[in-house]
């Protein structure tokens, strides 16, 4: 009986406590990076009784094969590798979409230069173009995107990717790259640097938190509770909870729907990154 | 001495010498400039290299610092502008620090235009405005060559500053300078040595081989044997002295060749019976062997050049268009060479002429130069004369015979000719024999020729025993006609002997002559004279006297291509003329009488060309053509019909077998009467009366023609088994006016009454005569009283 009951407790236990594991952005694995995710993780560890271990990925390709291969439980995507995953794979469960500090859910992207370059789309050349990855959603398909309004073709020019919005805007500025595709938010961050915004995208889904089709709705529901519970925008004790979470976690969440990142999926369609292509 | 002759005389080597210096001047003043500004540009190049690596550390350094001011504070405008100014100044002592050993001068120019250096200058101010002017000029990017000076002007865009740096030149020009004077003597000696190894090679490849192929030519040149040429000095002078072995050898093989071949032609030449010479123009130059067999005097060619330019010396002087001969012919060779007829010459040799057929060619294309063939035709030209002899000569008496005289008369355009013909020559031959006959007229011929010695008339032998005696003389016509007669009469009496000489033969001969008159008909007239004379029984007549015989032939001609015509053209035809039987009063049989229908339909009688169609060989014809219509006519009549024929018609071969087929045939003979003509004249009763029993096998009558004129036979009649008497015309036309007649008549029917045999009178053109007739008891009348011969028998 009492083996039974140790059972009864233990087993869901167990299973309740279940590692899954997490991967963060494919970015620089820095400290500070792993510190604001592991405060995260914490936080849902306590509310959901869910062990998290983090696993790291050197670029959005290698972390989608992790998810469709099981070596990976929930990841932090962007929306372009969660559409890519959407064609690719099926069963994946979308979490929670975050805000960014101002309570957006949706981002766009920007495409700039230096405010020297006057007139660049009739005068000068374009070239080089400074892109974050292949898998960002405002490297090549938004830039493509821009460009394709204007008469360009991307794929028929020389482009780079430079591995961070930051670093992109950087190639710009150093005049390593001429032009440069980055997050709206990240461009405005650096505008007093000199910069001109050259076109600006719609509308993006924001990043979200993925659950492979390995885990089960009951623990998706759970994070997502946990997640979805916190408003530190407008909630002084969920914002001292958050506050030590990655700047891009730490505004709040809403409830990730597969329809808003289908529409990217679809532009997929329209526009071929070579390098996912090949 | 020209430019021509003096560049001629230079040797390959002599003729390089100026240009290869020229080349070489030229060759090391581009070469030594050449060289100095590779070296300048690489040089420059290293510089300008070790200029843009070091502009690079520097720019390594500037993005360094952006990088760690950016990462830092880059998203914050305010700590970014303040953290911006600390890291320039950061920059620039870092650099100016970096900068202290530097061989460059370098500078940061700012947006406002002023200068930081980064390095020490000389003269502050000066270096100033110096860097202005320099960086001014210099371009992006780019190390510049200005003023002796490198200049990079590398912009850093954060910042908005230019790195000017800067290096002076100086240096490396005087290291130039200095190297500039090896590099000419190095490339002076360069290009001495090519120089003198280019002669070299000139001299071993070239200018060495082509002495000794120079030697090599010479030697060939006098027809001397040579070594082979052995050059190897390079490929294409062995390929060379190869080639000139090759010509040399293929040179002396075609000598041999031409030396045999000459010979060759020698013995093909000196095998000819023609002389062949060939000339220069001036003088023989060659000449065969039948040359020298001719001209058996001269030993060589040049012993008869010693006397004669030509062998035109001994051509003989021919009057004659085809012979050729230098006095008439002073370009005889080109007459020769025209080639538009064969000529020939005539040469002397032992006195004795020699007829050649000269003919020429020029040779090749060389002027002047010819060949001349000469062919012995003499014994053909004799052969051609003897020929032409035999030709114009009687063979049996020797006189010139009708083709001469008919030759001679076209020379001329009135003559006289006189045609003798020995009287019954004919008879006397077949009698005598073909021997006497010869002998006869060979001394007819004589004895003519004798008899004309002295005057102007040549004599000619015609055909058989003709002769003719033609003169161009205009004598009187009296005078000709006292000739000829005289002449005959003493001809006829001339005795001649036969074979044995022991027969004495008197000829005689009949003469025509035509006299003073157009040669070309002269012939025809003597015949016709000639003709008119036999026919007349003359001895002699002319021309003139026998006009009307000349018509009377060419009546006869007419008549004679009249008949062929109608024969042609179906128009000889039967007409057949009743027999009226006195005893029944009917007209029971018809004569068929030949008709001949003339051009305009009209019915002509026998008498116009009866003895023509004779003459002229188509009395056969008519015979046939009468018996075939006549058996066609009555074949189906039942009356009888009578043919006429005549001896020569019974004895010819042809008719004789028509008959019997005719009657054979048709199966109709008992109504055929032949009416056998001329019977006075049978010489062959033998052959008659087989006719006759022939015929009668098939149940065909004879009737006796023109009975009683002339010297009919009665016996004759009684043996001819005949059936009919017709009486001849000319008595019956005069039986009421002469007594004669009416008796032979009488006698003639009584006789025939008691032989059994009928009698038909014909001509009975009167009832008067007609009833004469009948009162003699004569069987059958015939005549225009009963009907004229008509084209059907009724």
């Amino acid at each position: 009986m009492k083996r039974s009951l140790f059972l009864l407790l233990v087993i869901p236990l167990v299973l309740f406590s279940q590692t899954l594991r997490f991967a963060p952005l494919p970015m620089l694995k820095s400290e500070l990076t792993i510190r604001q995710y592991e405060n995260a993780l914490h936080y849902l560890h306590e509310k959901t009784g869910i062990e998290f271990e983090m696993v790291y990925f050197a670029n959005y390709d290698k972390l989608l094969e992790g998810i469709e291969n099981g070596q990976v439980d929930i990841a932090h995507l962007g929306p372009l590798p969660y559409a890519k995953l959407l064609m690719r794979t099926e069963g994946t469960k979308p979490i929670v979409q975050f805000l960014n500090a101002r309570g957006e859910s949706r981002y766009t992207c920007s495409y700039f230069t230096l405010k020297r370059y006057q007139d660049i789309f009739k005068k000068q050349s374009l070239e080089p173009v400074a892109l974050t990855q292949p898998l960002s959603t405002c490297g090549f398909l938004s830039v493509a995107s821009i460009l394709q309004k204007h008469g360009r073709k991307l794929e028929k020019m020389h482009y780079r990717y430079s591995g961070t919005h930051s670093q992109a805007v950087l190639d710009v500025v150093l005049g390593d790259a001429k032009t440069g595709g980055v997050k709206t938010s990240v461009y405005y961050g650096y505008e007093h640097l000199g910069l001109q915004e050259l076109g600006r995208t719609h509308e993006f889904p924001g990043f979200l938190w993925v659950a492979s089709a390995n885990v089960s709705d009951r623990k998706v529901d759970s994070i997502r509770r946990a997640l979805l519970s916190l408003d530190p925008l407008h909630n002084e004790q969920d914002a001292r909870v958050v506050q030590e979470w990655g700047s891009n976690i730490k505004h709040g969440a809403i409830k990730a729907e597969k329809k808003n990142y289908e529409i990217i999926a679809k532009m997929l369609e329209d526009i071929t990154i070579p390098e996912l292509a090949r | 001495m020209t430019w021509k002759h003096f560049n001629e005389r230079r040797t390959i080597q002599t003729k390089l010498i100026i240009p290869i210096l020229v080349v070489s001047i030229i060759g090391v003043a581009v070469g030594t400039d050449i060289i100095e500004k590779a070296l300048n540009k690489q040089i420059f190049s290293s510089q300008k290299e070790e200029i843009k690596n070091f502009s690079n550390k520097l720019y390594y350094i500037l993005k360094s610092d952006y990088k760690t001011l950016f990462y830092e504070f880059g998203k914050n405008r305010e700590l970014f502008k303040n953290a911006q100014a600390a890291a320039q100044k950061e920059t620039i002592n870092t650099l100016s620090e970096m900068l202290k050993e530097t061989p460059y001068n370098v500078y940061i120019l700012l947006p406002t235009h002023d200068v930081i250096p980064l390095t020490a200058f000389e003269n502050a101010r000066e270096q100033k405005d110096g860097r202005l002017q320099l960086h001014a000029r210099a371009v992006d990017d780019k190390v510049m060559l200005i003023d002796n000076y490198f200049v990079l002007k590398k912009r850093f865009i954060p910042w908005e500053w230019e790195l000017i740096i800067v290096k002076d030149t100086a240096g490396f020009h005087s290291i130039i300078e200095e190297n500039k004077n090896l590099i000419f003597a190095t490339i002076a000696l360069l290009v001495a040595a090519i120089i003198g190894i280019l002669f070299l090679i000139v001299h071993t490849n070239i200018h060495r081989p082509f002495r000794r192929v120079f030697e090599h030519l010479q030697t060939i040149k006098r027809n001397k044997t040579v070594r082979p040429l052995q050059l190897r000095s390079s490929k294409e002078i062995k390929l060379l002295s190869a080639h000139i072995n090759g010509m040399s050898k293929a040179i002396f093989n075609r000598e041999k060749q031409l030396r045999a071949q000459k010979q060759k032609n020698e013995d093909i030449l000196n095998s000819q019976s023609s002389i062949v010479i060939v000339s220069s123009g001036t003088s023989i130059i060659y000449a065969n062997g039948a040359f020298f067999e001719f001209f058996e005097q001269y030993e060589n060619l040049e012993a008869f050049q010693k006397k004669h330019d030509c062998i035109c010396d001994f051509f003989e002087s021919v009057e004659q268009e085809d012979f050729i001969y230098p006095q008439r012919d002073t370009n005889w060779v080109e007459k020769i060479l025209k080639g538009d007829r064969i000529y020939k010459v005539l040469m002397l040799k032992h006195s004795q002429g020699y007829i050649f057929n000269i003919s020429a060619n020029t040779i090749g294309d060389k002027k002047g130069e010819y060949v001349l063939n000469l062919t012995d035709i003499t014994a053909l030209e004799r052969y051609k004369e003897r020929l032409n002899k035999q030709l114009h000569t009687d063979e049996l008496t020797g006189l010139p015979n009708r083709l001469s005289l008919t030759e001679k008369m076209l020379e001329n355009h009135l003559a006289s000719l006189i045609i003798i013909n020995i009287n019954d020559f004919k008879e006397v031959n077949d009698f005598y024999g073909t021997a006497t006959g010869d002998k006869l007229l060979r001394e007819y011929g004589k004895q003519l020729l004798s008899q004309t010695k002295q005057s102007s008339y040549d004599v000619f032998k015609l055909s058989g025993d003709e002769y003719a005696l033609y003169t161009t003389e205009h004598f009187p016509r009296e005078a000709v006609i006292t000739f000829a007669t005289n002449l005959i009469a003493t001809m006829k009496g001339i005795d001649f002997y036969d074979t044995s000489q022991t027969r004495k033969i008197n000829l005689t001969a009949t003469a025509g002559a035509a006299i003073n008159l157009e040669s070309s008909t002269i012939v025809v007239k003597a015949d016709i004279a000639l003709k008119t004379a036999k026919k007349k029984k003359l001895s002699f007549t002319t021309y003139r006297d026998s006009q009307e015989t000349e018509s009377e032939f060419a009546s006869n001609i007419q008549w004679a291509n009249r008949l062929k015509q109608a024969f042609k053209e179906d128009r000889i035809v039967p007409y057949f003329q009743p027999i009226f039987n006195n005893a029944t009063e009917t007209v029971d049989k018809y004569e068929c009488l030949v008709r001949l229908i003339d051009e305009q339909g009209n019915a002509v009688a026998p008498f116009f060309f009866l003895d023509v169609a004779k003459k002229s060989h188509q009395y056969l014809q008519l015979t046939e053509t009468m018996i075939d219509k006549a058996f066609a006519h009555f074949e189906n009549r039942s009356c009888e019909f009578s043919i006429n024929l005549s001896e020569s018609d019974l004895a010819d071969f042809s008719i004789n077998t028509m008959i019997m087929e005719k009657l054979q045939s048709y199966d109709i003979g008992p109504k055929v009467v032949f009416e056998i003509v001329e019977t006075e004249n049978i010489e062959d009763y033998k052959m008659v009366s087989e006719f006759i029993c022939n015929v009668k096998s098939h149940g065909a009558k004879i009737a006796i023609d023109d009975f009683g004129a002339g010297f009919s036979n009665f016996q004759h009649v009684s043996q001819l088994n005949v059936d009919y008497l017709k009486i001849d015309g000319s008595l019956i036309q005069n039986i009421l006016i002469d007594k004669n007649s009416e008796t032979i008549v009488e006698a003639i029917a009584t006789f025939a009454k008691r032989l059994g045999i009928k009698t038909i009178a014909e001509f009975v053109d009167s009832e008067e005569v007609q009833q004469r007739v009948k009162e003699m008891g004569i069987d059958y009348t015939q005549g225009y009283l009963i009907s004229k011969p008509k084209p059907s028998a009724h």
